[in-house]
């Protein structure tokens, strides 16, 4: 259980270090729109990007 | 939602008569105006015709973008006007803040930055959804600041220049601060959380339990601290103002809570409760920021007078005509005002004639004759005269502003809206806190050593979270509800207030009517030929008669137009020279006297005046809007007296009362003496709900107790409202009323459970069978259960 001495001290540098990213998250400003990020997922800009009936899988080999 | 048998493919409105369509994405769709037409056509022209699949809300109904040219937007690129609103970067790039109104749902997100993102020279656009707020990087030497704006005009979209205020930074440095404490106190709770299980799982080494105990103290005083420090201010000034709210209790369980288990920590003896402190920080944090979102959501409307006054000025200089901004506008200055634009300062007429629409002042929107000599007021329309003023009054002392004054004085006097849940809670807090007291002395006397732990099970236990939560909780569910009805209460009370109405003040232009002509009788050989040659000579005027003429089934291009001020339109279609316009400038050879015109109505007549043939007569007039009669005896049905008061001095007021069965008129009201109406209801001690659209119904409106405004409404009055009407359905406005009986019935359920709970937890805790860990617990799923409950209110009924 020694273990503990070493444990919980790391525990307060990782805990600081998601503190830290929080802070400097907030700060980016990344929590400013809390509203479109949900559902700019299933919005699909790579249409051009999508194959076509008439193209054929291309295979691993090609 | 109720749908239409016949839903315009863009706003989803019913489609009447023959409508127009257009191919959208390889379908032929239909829509209910060239407006959404042409909105639909510019999205499709652009390949983002997907917005139609992304989309979950349909759009708002767009003003014809068709009307409107480039060079509308032209003043954006003036230096003297970017200079309010554009940052010019050290790169030569500008950037600039644009508020976008019309946005009704994410999709419209990915449109407009889709859309902007096909533009050269546009490299960043980022609009946020909470705030409506879109920012721009521009290379100038692509394209131009007014190509933004065309473009988000040409999708059916409004955009004006964004300047931060204290107020908007403001509610921002709070969102991310909130985001910040809760951040904080999640982290903290979690780590607490291991370190209690850790000792609440069997035996564990003294020494290792005391390691840990150190360990939560340590994580502990971030929340306490830092994340928990909104609640001791808001205490501290509850105390200060003797009115005991929530925060009181709420600090002190905390306080009581953290120092004795810092003692017992220290002392390494008792028991500590840093995960009770955790807890509660984060579950509160997370409610109260719930709270605030919703709030965030209702501040986009609005900021009063810029929105008014035109951005720009055209002003005489020694060089010739400048286009300055508005505000910058002295006495003595002498600007032109051109047709469509809207008077930038108050001022006296030196040259020129036309009609002003002063119907964001009045609200009557029938156009007033000016002439030299006349003065006319900041922020009217200049309908169709090109007008030389003399300014009389720089921007901060225009007229406008009497009436932002007699706003704020009526402000001042509304009725102080029941915070029910507040109230009751207060008592109820000093209640707890006298209790838990007593329950600390007479443990006292029969076991010191637990004394103070079955004193603060007490406070926390008891800590009336599910009943305060009640209120605010049921709140945000109806508000939610009563958006899908195209209703957007502005503060939660104003739905608990609702309830007790009983008298209804209704404005009658704008309101009970549609508040623009519309063309009520045709008398013509060929009725779609005639409309579509009105249509097509209507569409370069900015008088409200022309709106009349919104709707042709085939489009007619019309040339060389010219506009008669006071009398006309002139123009060219297909070879033929025609006017439409009053009586006198259409007269021809064949012409015969027009019908007997309708109180209010006004016949104006189409004609070949080459030929001296005669083609039409259009009868245009103010028409009650189609659910009027449905909405007033629908408050009449629930014992509601309905009042109706109207700036129009005219028999119109009276005819519209006895037509929809209201007993109670006054006519020719000003913005004052609706006011005093209102006040007067209210000293016979009745609850007043006025709707209304104009500013001049703003003070009123401010006054009463609850103010709906009604869709497309001056933006003032929806600054003063209560709640706003998104839709122009204000038979709605019933839904609203019978939405708040419910809201008051689950917050009444609400509040039971949380005072049965408390009556049956409090026994155990004062006897000391409950610790504090599971006082907390109690209490968190408590609240749950009422934030449930809460949620049923999400189900539209209607």
């Amino acid at each position: 259980m020694d273990i503990l001495y070493l444990l919980i001290p790391l525990t307060f540098l990782l805990l600081g270090l998601a503190v830290a990213g929080l802070i400097w998250s907030v700060k980016q400003g990344q929590f400013d729109d809390l509203d479109s990020p949900a559902h700019r997922i299933l919005f699909e800009d790579d249409a051009d990007r999508m194959p076509t009936q008439t193209d054929k899988p291309k295979s691993d080999k090609s | 939602m109720m749908q239409p048998s016949n839903p315009c493919f863009h706003c989803g409105e019913a489609v009447l008569g023959q409508g127009h369509t257009a191919p959208i994405d390889g379908l032929e769709r239909p829509f209910c105006c060239i407006g959404c037409q042409s909105a639909a056509s510019a999205i499709n022209s652009c390949g983002l015709a997907d917005f139609y699949d992304y989309r979950d809300h349909t759009s708002e109904r767009p003003v014809d973008p068709s009307r409107s040219k480039h060079s509308d937007f032209g003043a954006y690129d003036i230096t003297d006007i970017q200079s309010t609103f554009v940052t010019a970067q050290p790169d030569g790039t500008l950037f600039f803040f644009l508020q976008i109104s019309g946005i009704t749902c994410a999709a419209c997100v990915w449109l407009i930055e889709q859309r902007l993102s096909q533009m050269a020279g546009i490299s960043q656009v980022a609009l946020n959804l909470s705030t409506h707020r879109l920012s721009v990087t521009l290379d100038p030497t692509e394209s131009a600041v007014s190509d933004v704006f065309f473009a988000l005009h040409a999708l059916g979209y409004g955009a004006k220049p964004w300047q931060a205020t204290e107020h908007h930074s403001n509610l921002e440095k709070l969102q991310k601060d909130f985001i910040l404490r809760i951040g904080i106190a999640g982290v903290g709770l979690m780590q607490i959380m291991m370190n209690t299980f850790a000792t609440y799982l069997g035996d564990i080494a003294w020494e290792y339990e005391h390691l840990l105990r150190w360990a939560s103290l340590l994580f502990t005083l971030p929340v306490f601290f830092y994340a928990a420090l909104p609640f001791y201010r808001a205490a501290w000034r509850d105390l200060k103002s003797r009115h005991f709210g929530m925060d009181v209790p709420v600090s002190l369980a905390l306080i009581l809570a953290f120092i004795p288990s810092v003692w017992a920590t220290v002392t390494e003896s008792g028991a500590t409760y840093f995960e009770s402190v955790a807890m509660f920080t984060f579950f509160l944090l997370l409610g109260r920021f719930f709270e605030f979102r919703a709030r965030l959501r209702l501040d986009r409307s609005g900021h009063g007078l810029d929105d008014l006054l035109p951005l720009f000025a055209h002003l005489q200089k020694d060089t010739g005509w400048v286009d300055v901004s508005s505000a910058q506008l002295q006495p003595g200055d002498i600007v032109i005002v051109k047709p469509g634009e809207k008077i930038p300062a108050d001022g006296t007429i030196i040259a020129g004639e036309s009609q002003v629409n002063a119907a964001s002042f009045t609200g009557e929107f029938a156009p007033v004759d000016v002439t030299v000599g006349d003065t006319v007021q900041a922020g009217t329309l200049n309908a169709d005269g090109l007008l030389t003023l003399s300014v009389t009054h720089e921007g901060k002392h225009s007229s406008m502003n009497h009436m932002l004054q007699l706003l704020e004085k009526a402000a001042a006097f509304k009725p102080k809206i029941a915070r029910i849940a507040d109230t009751g809670a207060s008592y109820f807090v000093v209640f707890i806190l006298g209790l838990s007291v007593m329950t600390g002395i007479i443990w006292l006397s029969v076991d010191p050593d637990r004394a103070f732990w079955v004193a603060l099970s007490v406070l926390v236990i008891t800590c009336p979270c599910a009943l305060s939560l009640a209120t605010p909780v049921s709140l945000t569910a109806s508000i939610s509800a009563m958006r899908q009805l195209g209703a957007l209460p502005t503060n939660g009370e104003a739905l608990t207030t609702l309830r007790n109405v009983d008298t209804v003040v209704f404005d009658k232009t704008g309101t009970l009517t549609l508040g623009q002509y519309s063309l009520t009788q045709q008398v013509s050989r060929n009725d779609n030929e005639a409309y579509s040659i009105a249509a097509a000579l209507e569409q370069y005027s900015e008088h409200p008669i022309a709106l009349a003429f919104n709707n042709p089934t085939e489009l007619l291009t019309a040339e060389n137009v010219t506009i008669v001020a006071n009398a006309g339109i002139e123009g060219w279609i297909a070879g033929q020279r025609y006017r439409i316009g009053t009586p006198a400038f259409c007269a021809t050879a064949d012409t015969k006297t027009p019908p007997v015109a309708a109180e209010g109505a006004q016949w104006i007549a189409l004609s070949q005046p080459d030929t001296q043939r005669h083609i039409a007569w259009f009868e245009v007039q103010d028409c009650l809007r189609f659910d009027a009669l449905q909405t007033v005896q629908g408050f009449i049905e629930r014992g509601i007296a309905v009042h109706l008061v109207t700036g129009d001095p005219s028999i119109q007021g009276q005819k519209v009362a006895n037509l929809l069965g209201i007993p109670q008129v006054r006519s020719g009201a000003s913005a004052a003496d609706k006011l005093a109406y209102i006040a007067d209801l209210q000293r016979q001690g009745r609850c007043v709900l006025m709707v209304g659209d104009g500013i001049n119904d703003a003070p009123a409106m401010s006054r009463a107790d609850v103010a709906i405004a009604v869709a497309q409404g001056a933006e003032l009055t929806q600054h003063t409202a209560d709640i706003l009407l998104l839709n122009p359905y204000i038979h709605h406005i019933l839904w609203v009323l019978d939405g708040s009986h419910k809201t008051h019935r689950i917050i009444s359920q609400n509040l039971a459970w949380g005072l049965l709970y408390n009556l049956i937890a409090l026994p155990f805790a004062v006897m000391g069978f409950v610790t504090p860990w599971m006082a907390a617990l109690g209490m968190s799923f408590s609240s749950l259960l009422v934030v449930f409950n809460a949620l049923r209110l999400h189900r539209v009924s209607r």
